[in-house]
């Protein structure tokens, strides 16, 4: 926080004083006096009180390296009070704000006219010169601790070095006027140089450090005890609390939206990281750890949402723009999270942009997008944003001439509000609408031969929409309270011929979570995660076949099974955890969740426990231990409950998760983390045999991520895993359907300069499972032939390997900024499978082709 | 670059439709059945229904004599009206019956040991259908019955398979073996079931086939249809021809007692597959009357003629079990 002193400003100030003579001249609004023959002596008004600006947080988040001058002009009435202030010159990042907000507290001696008080205008000038980042610590002796006179120097990377201020006790200070990277060095006569410290400061940054130095040589006798131990430096700067999760993987916004193959779009990056499998074909699914997709919730900003990928996985149903952060828990994650048993996305929207109007607007070939933000006074600000997809325009007539008749052409569109209002520095509130709506409808005048009833009219449709409102609060120092409510309407769709699926449902969620510190390194969370979803459901079907069973025949051959009615699911939740931290660089999070489901009556208390240890410590180096325990439970299905299509007396699945795994940092950009989990899995449902089911999924995943810096950046990431599942403990194990063993992904991007960036991404991985099938029997009423299964998923697909490559070049002009990519996917054309094609009665077969080579053009303007 | 799209999206659309450069289902090779029809699609308790095969001999060679013949054994009711529900009950002697069962009892059989003989021969069975065979199941409006009935075309002999642990519960409990004891090829046989529904109310008629054209003209069925002949490698590059089915509105009965998800009543999907043992057809099946749209606006095939003469076959099907057909002569000049 920066002040501008008074006389600095009336030194700064005079030119303009000057300069706004014409405008102090009294305008008719403001002169009470009648014009007179003689002129008037005129007197300018004076500052008599100014505290001076606060620099603005979001210049310090743009990281502004520049001072920056906003002028007002400053309406001051007779009695010397501003009554009106307007910035003459935006210049963003929060700077006019902030100059507004300072000139409420500004006092004047007022303007006169012949002796008289009368109102004026002027212009009014603060500066906002960058403040200094602070580098404190303390220099001792690596054995005892105790500080040691030691010459510290400071260095930028221009090589001046910066005076530091050093005290006989090993303590010093030095002032950073300027954010960059610079070095600290530490000498003490007897004692081994360390290596320097390296920092990468920002604006008003406080970095706090302890270096430890050992002696140079072992000293004579008497031997003493610190005479052989290494040199040893170690670093703690100030950073972000450590997670409540075994593991988070948090990728960059850079990162987000330069990897290659998912068009800029985050939530398609997700499927890059450690643990995530390849979906197959052009699938928006979630694979985590050996689970199903369905065992992954998505959550935007704490609240629930049914799908996070338009049609065929194109793009998500949130445009990165508007995002602030991915959160990705793979397993074990906090007791905060519920009701599933493999991984949690929570996405976070961000704040809108308070300083001026922003926005932008792009199109590529699937789908146009646009977002505005800003500023609407008085604390509050908005965030709008859309996109559609233009794939209608030219799949319909595609169908068309395939011979379908299209009533519907595909398309896809979604949409984002914000309204925020900033209460003070410690409470927020936030007010978001968000939704998306996919549809197509077609009727298919050429069935397949082999199942004839999958014609006629054939539509599909899924829809969400969901108003948040969100508070937090920061209570006092130790006490914190967010919550976050939010209603909405769910709409899932399709129909096959005569038969359909109609869900309509409307949840309402609360979440409200206080986070109380109850002593040093001893946190509480204490919270509810409630769910009410009152739905209607419409379904016409033939029995829906499960994994392992044979082939039941044509999809038509059966009487569908038809039901309808309303009912709600209740789904209420409590936990608590206390994150502990024992002793230095250990954390320990232990918690339980206890939840109610009224759909299956039952109680499911679910313990949790992780723990990290930093066994190294210091910038570039640091090494942690982690691992976890916990269970996690799923309710079933709302289809695996229903009395037609389930069962009644189901109880949650569930499973236990084990992880345990390390992270090491090797120096200030690279580092290198590896973790084996395991997942037991029971009580799974199984069709007609309640939970009989059992199963397990367990590998290793590593990662070696280069951090962005302002050229490169990329990550290697390899799993190998293994998932089974058993219907029963009776019956052999068999890989379940979404089993990869190998998941290897290579990303780099590298900013060549003028605009241009190249990014590269490298997936090899192993065939999806397939469950072989040969020739079999012929149901007569239909005509067609009936395939005999071979054991469930018993043959994989070959190996899937695809290499993408993005070019992205950005011109930026005086106002705005114009960008341009090109994002191919398959670049060398890779003939991958995805599946085996049969001909009609199963003696024949080869496999099925996946994506060819597919290049997307994009263009991009932002203000 | 649409292409390109156009191509990711089809190639996403073949992983669940199959593909691969296949003859279609549409081409007769070999040994097929190509359809069952009941004379009372919907019977009721105590009916005794006949059911007819539409077997079509597609082979290059017949040396070896085609026979059809009925396992003996009538399965009612099975588990989730799965037809392998019923192969437990067949191998452990279950209930048998119809027309020429003469009390046959399978489980009683070795393996290896040629039934043909004793098995009734024909495309035509009758059954009767039991008297308490209508229940009531969940999910369904109306309460029903169902018979299922199991043959066999076989250009061999016809012996009692053993049992097959790698098939699971779906096993083929019978099969069809040359002299040698050896199963003979897919094209050589086909195993087949037919599933026949009994309510206590509703009823269901045939589809009226009224006739057929050929390029826009009336298809005299004992004439037939004389078409030039093509020797093109490729199917495709042989001129096209379109086939019109006429089957009147009255046929697209009302689906009772079932209704859409706004409560609007369903009418009967009706359809017609098409084959052909001389040429081909570009698709295996053309929608006729849609449950919901009613009549398709455009429900003509397309036929290409091939190097020699032979037949097509039009079948034209309803989704509650109705059926029939017309075969029709094929000459190439």
């Amino acid at each position: 926080m920066k002040r501008t002193p008074l006389g600095r400003f009336l030194l700064r100030a005079a030119p303009f004083l000057a300069a706004a003579a014409p405008l102090v001249a009294p305008a008719s609004a403001y002169a009470q006096a009648p014009a007179a023959a003689a002129k008037p002596t005129l007197v300018p008004p004076k500052v008599k009180s100014d505290p001076g600006a606060v620099y603005p947080k979001q210049a310090i988040t743009d990281k502004v390296a520049t001072e920056v001058a906003v002028i007002l002009v400053v309406e001051i009435d007779a009695t010397g009070a501003v009554t009106k202030a307007t910035v003459a010159e935006p210049q963003g990042h929060g700077f006019d704000e902030a100059a507004v907000e300072a000139s409420k507290s500004l006092v004047f001696e007022p303007a006169t006219r012949d002796g008289q008080p009368i109102p004026a205008r002027i212009k009014h000038r603060y500066s906002f010169p960058v403040p200094k980042s602070i580098i404190r610590g303390k220099v001792a002796n690596q054995s005892s601790d105790r500080g040691l006179a030691a010459e510290v120097s400071v260095v930028g990377a221009d090589g001046i070095g910066l005076p530091a201020t050093v005290a006989a006790d090993g303590t010093f200070t030095a002032e950073v006027a300027t954010p960059g990277h610079y070095s600290v060095r530490v000498h003490v006569e007897g004692f081994t140089d360390p290596a320097p410290t390296e920092l990468d400061l920002a604006a008003a940054e406080v970095v706090e450090l302890t270096i430890r130095v050992a002696r140079k040589e072992a000293p004579p006798e008497p031997k003493k005890p610190d005479a052989k131990e290494p040199d040893v430096e170690e670093v703690q700067v100030r950073g972000k609390k450590p997670p409540r999760e075994v593991t988070k993987r948090t990728l960059e916004q850079r990162e987000l939206s330069r990897i290659p193959g998912t068009n800029g779009d985050a939530l398609r990056a997700l499927q890059n990281l450690p643990g995530v499998a390849r979906p197959p074909g052009l699938a928006g699914l979630l694979i985590v750890r050996g689970s199903a997709p369905n065992d992954t919730n998505i959550f935007i900003d704490g609240t629930l949402v049914p799908i996070v990928y338009h049609f065929g996985g194109l793009s998500s149903v949130v445009p990165t723009e508007a995002l602030e952060k991915i959160d990705f828990y793979p397993g074990n994650f906090s007791a905060q999270y519920g009701r599933v048993m493999g991984g949690i996305v929570d996405v976070g929207l961000r704040d809108p942009k308070k300083d001026k109007l922003h926005g932008f607007a792009q199109v590529d070939l699937i789908d146009a997008r646009a977002l505005a933000e800003g500023p609407l006074g008085k604390g509050w600000s908005f965030l709008v944003a859309g996109r559609r997809s233009y794939v209608d325009t030219w799949l319909g007539p595609v169908l068309t001439a395939a011979g379908s008749s299209v009533s519907t052409a595909p398309v896809y569109y979604d949409y984002q509000a914000i309204l925020q209002k900033d209460i003070d520095k410690n409470k927020s509130f936030r007010l978001a609408f968000m939704g998306s709506d996919d549809r197509l409808a077609l009727i298919v005048q050429s069935g397949s031969g082999s199942d004839p009833t999958l014609g006629g009219n054939i539509s599909l449709g899924t829809a969400y929409y969901r108003l948040q409102a969100r508070y937090r609060q920061k209570i006092s120092d130790k006490t914190e309270w967010k919550t976050t409510a939010a209603v909405g309407k769910d709409s899932i769709q399709f129909n096959l011929g005569e038969n359909y699926f109609k869900l309509t449902s409307h949840p309402i969620t609360l979440r409200s979570e206080i986070s109380h510190k109850l002593g040093s390194g001893v946190t509480m969370n204490v919270g509810m995660d409630w769910l009410y979803t009152p739905y209607e459901i419409a379904i016409r079907l033939p029995p829906i076949p499960q994994p392992g069973q044979p082939d039941p025949g044509p999809f038509g051959s059966r009487p569908p099974l038809t039901v309808k009615e309303t009912d709600s699911i209740y789904r209420p939740a409590i936990y608590d955890e206390l994150e502990i931290v024992p002793w230095k660089g250990g954390r320990v999070v232990t918690g339980v969740r206890i939840d109610y489901a009224k759909d299956t009556k039952s109680w499911d208390v679910s313990p949790r426990f992780v723990f990290r240890q930093d066994v190294v410590a210091g910038a570039g180096k640091r090494t942690t231990l982690k691992g976890g325990l916990g269970v996690f439970r799923q309710p079933p299905q709302p289809q695996e409950t229903n009395k037609a299509f389930g069962q009644i007396g189901l109880t949650s699945n569930r499973a236990i998760h084990y992880t345990l795994g390390a992270e090491r940092e090797l120096g200030k950009n690279v580092e290198v983390s590896m973790e084996g989990f395991y997942k037991d899995f029971d009580n799974l449902v199984v069709a007609n045999r309640l939970n009989s089911g059992l199963g397990q999924a367990y590998g290793i995943e590593t990662l070696v991520r280069y951090k962005p810096d302002s050229r490169f950046f990329g990550f290697l990431a390899y799993t190998l895993s293994r998932s089974t599942r058993r219907s029963s403990a009776s019956e052999a194990e068999r890989l379940f359907t979404f089993d990869q063993t190998h998941i290897l992904t290579a990303v780099g991007s590298y900013r060549l300069g003028r605009g241009w960036e190249i990014g590269s991404r490298f997936r090899l991985t192993s065939g999806s499972l397939t469950t072989p099938q040969r020739y079999g029997f012929v149901d007569e009423n239909s005509g067609s032939p009936v395939p005999l299964n071979a054991a469930t998923n018993s043959e994989r697909l070959p190996m899937y390997r695809q290499l993408d490559i993005r070019v992205d070049k950005s011109w930026q002009f005086k106002t705005w900024k114009l960008g341009a990519y090109l994002d191919v996917l398959n670049v060398y054309n890779a003939g991958n499978s995805e599946g085996v094609s049969y001909n009609y009665d199963s003696t024949l077969r080869t496999y099925s082709g996946s994506l060819p080579i597919i290049p997307s053009l994009g263009l991009r303007g932002e203000l | 670059m649409k292409k390109a799209w156009i191509s990711a999206l089809l190639a996403g659309a073949a992983l669940s439709c199959g593909g691969g450069d296949f003859d279609p289902q549409n081409v007769v090779s070999g040994v097929r059945v190509l359809s069952s029809r009941a004379d009372r699609p919907y019977a009721k308790p105590g009916d005794t229904v006949q059911v007819d095969l539409l077997v079509a001999d597609g082979r290059a060679d017949k040396r070896v004599p085609l026979q059809v013949a009925w396992i003996p054994f009538v399965c009612t009711n099975p588990e989730a009206d799965l037809y392998y529900a019923c192969f437990a009950q067949l191998l452990s002697g279950g209930s048998t019956g119809g027309a020429g069962a003469g009390g046959f009892d399978l489980s009683k059989v070795p393996f290896g040991i040629d039934i043909s003989k004793q098995l009734p021969q024909g495309t035509s069975y009758s059954v009767t259908i039991p008297k308490d065979i209508v229940k009531a199941r969940p999910g369904q409006p109306d309460p029903y019955g169902l018979v299922m009935l199991f043959n066999i075309a076989c250009a061999g002999k016809i012996v009692l398979a053993e049992p097959d642990p790698s098939a699971g519960a779906a096993a083929v409990p019978i099969q069809c073996v040359d002299d040698a004891g050896k199963q003979v090829p897919p094209s050589d046989y086909v195993f087949g079931y037919t599933r026949v529904y009994a309510y206590n109310e509703r009823t269901n008629a045939n589809p009226i086939l009224d006739g057929l054209t050929f390029d826009g003209k009336p298809v005299d069925f004992t004439a037939g249809i004389t078409v030039d002949r093509c020797t093109a490698i490729k199917p495709e590059d042989c001129p096209s021809h379109k086939l019109g089915v006429t089957v009147p509105a009255s046929s697209q009965e009302v689906n009772a007692g079932q209704v859409d998800e706004y409560g609007n009543t369903l009418n009967e999907i009706v359809w017609t597959a098409l084959y052909a043992d001389a040429g081909r057809f570009d698709e295996d099946v053309r929608l006729l009357y849609d449950a919901r749209a009613g009549k398709a606006p455009n429900s003509d095939a397309t036929y290409r003629p091939g190097a020699r003469s032979g037949s097509i076959w039009v079948v034209v099907k309803d989704n509650r079990g109705g059926s029939t057909w017309k075969q029709v002569p094929v000459t190439v000049r």
